[in-house]
């Protein structure tokens, strides 16, 4: 695994004419603070945008529920925030946002998110997920939490991760891998269904056990 | 008649309730106070509410805090008091409704700079409030006219001393919310504004001539017909309208008509040099699904005139924007798309109205002559803040090959030795946009996987396009403020 480093990661993202091989990292407001000479990655800042789970509007959320997406739409709250406004994170809650920067990976380079170390001695964690694709485009999702003992206010604007990249060193495809959050341009809620993947392993344990094994 | 004094009791009961209503506003008004809007306009509406319900309950509560002050006022002082408070408690009211569906995740409020942009070009001091209404319409007018109106007459003038000049209500259909380029028909609702602002009335209507003899022959044809029906009606006596007011209707129709397409033409010709072709792209796009292109109204011509006059200023009229080798150079499949149309509303005038002679029809034939007019006027009173061929053709191909790589339209990089990125016009980013929405069906599909969906398709390139124009916006205010 090779770390891509500041300079070349500049050079990916302003002197790559082929948008095919261009690495796009846009808007990058301040090209010191986020792309520093002696860093490997780059600054990312936080969005407007979150998704605001509540506590009390359902009881529970039960993946193998059909609805299950719905269920969480109705315990969360779509909140905007305006640059120099906080969102006060409360200790062990969750919101979900985005970052400021809309990324589009070449098909040979992935990287990975991770919490800049002053917010993470805070106790704030950024992103969850933290692994992006070769080809992926769209905003990254940030699934931020306070493991902390007091509030934290966030404020959108501020860079809040960072990004690491590296090449890829498979045969590079030329279609991104498939996923419902490709092209987002803002925090969306979960997409995914696992009804039948977990019925398949709901049949799976109805099976016999061997006898040697039930000994 | 004799004019009864209302009781002292029955005095302080009106002012309680008006007192009351008061109270009432306010809460309604610090609710707003906590909502997200995209810009000031509608704080400073609120602000404005805010102060001014302040005052009325203040004047209003004074005259009750005593009661003998009650006794000696003159009751017309009292009821002038009464009655301006409580009218201009029923408009700050109304201030509400403008408000409501102005919040920053109701509007489109990545449209919010374009627009101050365009109208900035022309007016220095406005403020607007954009908002989404549950109506498939888009419109425009300036609330001042009215807010003035009503504070000069009520006597609380002093409030609207720091306020803007105009503060133009927008509105669009809720449902369109995300569509972004669609939203490129505010152009249009701008035009009215610069139609007005401009008076290019003064200019246009003196061209107009109308068609004396078919306006001769509807006379004589409403005329006859009332005859018939006089006389179909046996035993009963109804009262004959004169002949003078059957062709007074008539002339009044015709003039009504005439005035209010030119306006509408004119707005659609001022949109067309504010935003070039989006402009175009956005109007067939809202107006085609709903198949009334031969459908004229008091307020609007018929969409088939609009269109093809629309093409003809687009493309190859003498005093038109001289699109043509633009678009060939920058998206042969989009012109073809302009020509298609051109086509299909060439001879409009005949199409929609074919011989027959009606108020609408002798209309639209006597607004045909000025369409030349109409463009040169238009051109002229933009000047050289219209968007240019030049300029579309510069940034529009490197913006469309953005889009084609799932990339935002925000910036432009001219040349890749020095790679120093250059932020693009609101303008270049919605036609971009609407060239690539009109030269590729599939592709962008393709690039998300999953060709099926083609709303979701459409959806996440309304959210790449609105993003390009967040972030240009955001770049540059951040390069003003550094």
């Amino acid at each position: 695994m090779t770390v891509i480093g500041a300079e070349k990661l500049k050079e990916l993202i302003y002197r790559t004419e082929n948008p095919g091989g261009r690495l796009v990292v846009t808007p990058i407001i301040d090209q010191k603070e986020q792309i520093s000479d002696s860093a490997a990655a780059i600054d990312i800042r936080l969005g407007n945008k979150f998704i605001v789970p509540q506590r009390a509007n359902v009881p529970f959320i039960d993946v193998k529920e059909e609805d299950f997406i719905t269920n969480f739409q109705k315990s969360a709250e779509t909140v905007y925030v305006p640059y120099g406004k906080p969102l006060t994170l409360h200790p062990r809650h969750f919101v979900l946002g985005n970052s400021l920067e809309y990324f589009r990976f070449p098909f040979n380079i992935s990287g990975y998110v991770v919490s800049r170390s002053s917010w993470g001695r805070l106790g704030l964690v950024v992103a969850t997920a933290i692994g992006i694709h070769p080809g992926f485009f769209g905003v990254l999702c940030l699934e931020l939490s306070n493991s902390g003992e007091v509030p934290i206010s966030l404020y959108p604007g501020l860079t809040i991760a960072q990004v690491f990249f590296q090449y890829v060193k498979a045969e590079p495809s030329d279609k991104p891998a498939y996923s419902a959050y490709l092209g987002a341009t803002e925090v969306e809620l979960p997409q995914f269904s696992p009804t039948k993947e977990i019925d398949k392993w709901g049949k799976l344990v109805r099976y016999k056990l061997p006898r040697t094994a039930r000994r | 008649m004799i004019q009864q004094r209302p009781s002292v009791s029955l005095t302080s009961l009106l002012i309680q309730t008006a007192l009351d209503r008061s109270r009432s506003l306010r809460e309604e008004l610090l609710r707003l106070t906590t909502k997200q809007f995209p810009n000031n306009g509608p704080t400073y509406l609120i602000t404005l509410a805010i102060d001014t319900n302040q005052q009325i309950y203040d004047d209003l509560s004074a005259l009750l805090i005593d009661e003998s002050l009650l006794t000696d006022t003159p009751q017309e002082e009292i009821e002038i008091k009464l009655r301006a408070g409580t009218l201009l408690l029923s408009y700050l009211h109304l201030i509400m409704q403008y408000v409501e569906g102005a919040e920053l995740q109701y509007s489109p409020s990545s449209m919010v700079f374009p627009i101050h942009h365009l109208i900035r070009k022309h007016i220095r001091d406005f403020e607007f409030i954009l908002r989404t209404s549950c109506v498939y319409n888009y419109s425009i007018f300036d609330l001042m006219v009215g807010l003035k109106d009503v504070y000069y007459k009520t006597g609380y003038s002093r409030f609207l001393r720091s306020f803007p000049d105009q503060l133009f209500i927008t509105d669009c259909p809720i449902s369109e919310r995300r569509n972004v380029p669609i939203h490129c028909i505010f152009a249009h609702e701008i035009g009215h504004v610069l139609y007005r602002t401009y008076n290019m009335s003064d200019v246009l209507k003196p061209l107009v001539s109308v068609n004396e003899e078919a306006v001769q022959r509807l006379i004589t044809r409403a005329t006859r017909d009332r005859t018939e029906t006089e006389e179909s009606t046996n035993g009963t006596t109804t009262e004959v309208v004169p002949d003078w007011i059957v062709e007074h209707i008539i002339r009044s129709n015709i003039q009504t008509y005439t005035w209010n397409w030119i306006e509408e033409i004119t707005s659609d010709a001022i949109a067309l040099c504010l935003l070039g072709p989006a402009y175009f792209f956005a109007f067939v796009y809202f107006a085609g699904p709903f198949a009334l292109l031969d459908n004229p109204s008091k307020d609007h011509p018929p969409d088939r005139m609009r269109i093809e006059f629309m093409c003809d200023m687009l493309l190859d009229h003498s005093n038109g924007l001289k699109y043509d080798a633009a678009l060939e150079e920058v998206s042969p499949e989009s012109k073809q798309y302009v020509e298609q149309w051109r086509n299909y509303t060439r001879e409009s005038l005949q199409t929609t109205f074919g011989t027959e002679i009606t108020t609408f029809s002798v209309s639209a034939h006597s607004i045909e002559p000025i369409l030349g007019n109409i463009m040169l006027e238009s051109k002229e009173k933009i000047g050289r803040r219209r968007y240019t061929p030049g300029r579309f053709k510069r940034d529009v191909p490197k913006l469309f090959n953005n889009l084609a790589y799932g990339i935002p339209p925000n910036e432009i990089i001219d040349d890749w030795e020095t790679g120093e990125p250059r932020v693009a016009e609101a303008e270049a980013i919605l036609n971009s946009g609407w060239i690539y929405f009109t030269s590729n069906d599939d592709s962008y599909a393709k690039l998300l996987g999953s060709p099926e969906d083609k709303w979701k398709t459409s959806n996440r390139l309304f959210g790449l396009i609105s993003k390009g124009l967040e972030y240009s916006e955001l770049q540059r205010h951040w390069n003003k403020i550094s």
